[in-house]
This record gives C-alpha cells, structure tokens and sequence, in this order.
C-alpha cells in the first residue's frame, strides 16, 4: 500500500536538529513558526499565503550552520554563543553589538583573551551581514532541494532583511508580506525565549 | 497589534506539547511527501558551495 509521510514532521524534526547544530533554544523554529501562522491569520493572509508562511517559517534556519567555523572563531571556540549573540542584536550598531556579545561570549577562558575576542568582533561588526548572506544562500540551496511548496524559496532569499536596508541595502517594505512576518514571528520568539514576554515586546 | 495580542499569539508555546501544535498550525490541505521519495541534499561538500 502506498504511505506518505507528512512535509511537516519530516522537516519539523530537521528543525530540531537544524535548533541544535546552531545553539539556538530547543524548539525555537517550531514555536516561532507556529506564532508566523498566528499572526499571518490575525493579518488576513490566504490559506496559500499562509502554507509558504508555515514552510519558508521551519526551513529559514537551515543554513545557519554554514558559519559555524567562523562563529566558532570569534567566539574562542563557542560558535553557540556568537549565533545566539547575533540573534539578539542589531548588527549595525557597534555599541549593541559589543553588549551583547559581552554577555554572551564564554566566561571560563581568561580575560585578556575575552577582550581581545570582544575587540575584534566590535571592530569588524560591519561584516556580520556578509555571514548572514551566506546563511541565506546556503538555506535557498537546500530549500530548492526539498519538496517544497512553490514560493518558499522567494522568501527565503529575503531572510535578514531590514526594514532600513541597513544589511543589505534591501527595504523591508521591498519584501514580500510573508517575510517580513515570518521574520518578525523568528525575532519575536528568539527574544522572548531569552527573556520572556516583555523582552520581546 | 503585538502589545494588545501577544499573550493570545504566543500561548501555548512553552507547553511540552509544541509538536502537536506546531502539526495543527499547518494550513490545509496538509503537504505529503510520497513514499520512496529520495530527496537527495549534496553529493558532496563542494554541492553546499556553488
């Protein structure tokens, strides 16, 4: 007889793992596309509209681990905690960038290493962006290999996208309105996870 | 709309059920994906680099 599988456990659980390789809380990408869906209804989106939201919503991290090495690099040996670091910070901002990264980077290594870590990666923030490219790209490969509902892949290729063009010299108005939801959804949930509803908010 | 509906948009998910909800979340009509389908990612690194 034939069986079929489900898309969405097949790449619910890659999500998993896709959460794991990066250091990302368990979860997130589960939770934050089941908030994109929430909000894409509460926004009046098609049910067609909304099966891309759910897809390119589970797949957007995909790609994150195509810098781990470098992440690994900046981070004296934890790339976790410089993914996670970049999730919770405006990569333009040099002051943020350096907050941020202060907070997060490992603590049992000794300080001078620390601030020399902490140097760096302020004075080169401006190339954060070419990192996230490359999670984009690396995530448009792998979603146009799987069997993915048409459309997913076009919003994918906007992912970090800013509303200032700051990153990419992209408007956030110039994207599709799915995803600038889904990227909501993903920075809403990466937030409150690390501090709860009123962070986020 | 976030500050007035942000306790509704995002209940349930610190729950241990998730999955289940991530599962009911999706639109119909639910994508299947064949049995016997291979979806073959990279043959080799060098596929992730192109």
């Amino acid at each position: 007889m034939e069986q079929s599988f489900r898309l969405a456990e097949v790449l619910g659980a890659l999500s998993l793992a896709t959460d794991l390789a990066v250091g990302s809380p368990s979860e997130l990408a589960l939770g934050a596309t089941v908030l994109a869906v929430r909000m894409g209804k509460a926004h009046g989106l098609s049910q067609e509209d909304l099966t891309i939201a759910y897809y390119s919503s589970i797949t957007q991290f995909l790609g994150c681990t195509t810098t781990s090495r470098e992440a690994g690099e900046m981070g004296l040996g934890s790339d976790f905690a410089v993914n996670h670091g970049l999730l919770l910070c405006d990569w333009t901002d040099h002051d943020e960038v350096g907050r941020t990264m202060e907070r997060v980077l490992p603590k049992n290594v000794s300080g001078s290493d620390r601030a020399i870590a902490l140097a760096v990666i302020r004075e080169n923030h401006e190339g954060i962006p070419s990192l996230g490219a490359l999670h984009c790209a690396q995530a448009m490969v792998l979603v146009n290999r799987l069997p993915m509902p048409a459309g997913v892949s076009s919003v994918i290729s906007h992912m970090y996208t800013r509303w200032d063009g700051k990153y990419f010299g992209r408007l956030g108005a110039d994207c599709p309105l799915i995803y600038r939801i889904i990227s909501l959804a993903a920075i809403f949930e990466v937030n409150r996870r690390a501090g709860g509803l009123s962070a986020a908010m | 709309m976030l500050a007035k509906d942000a306790p509704v948009l995002t209940e349930g998910l610190d729950q241990s059920s998730l999955w289940d909800l991530f599962l009911e979340s999706e639109p119909h009509p639910v994508q299947e994906v064949p049995n016997g389908s291979e979806v073959q990612i990279a043959e080799t690194w060098a596929d992730f680099t192109d």
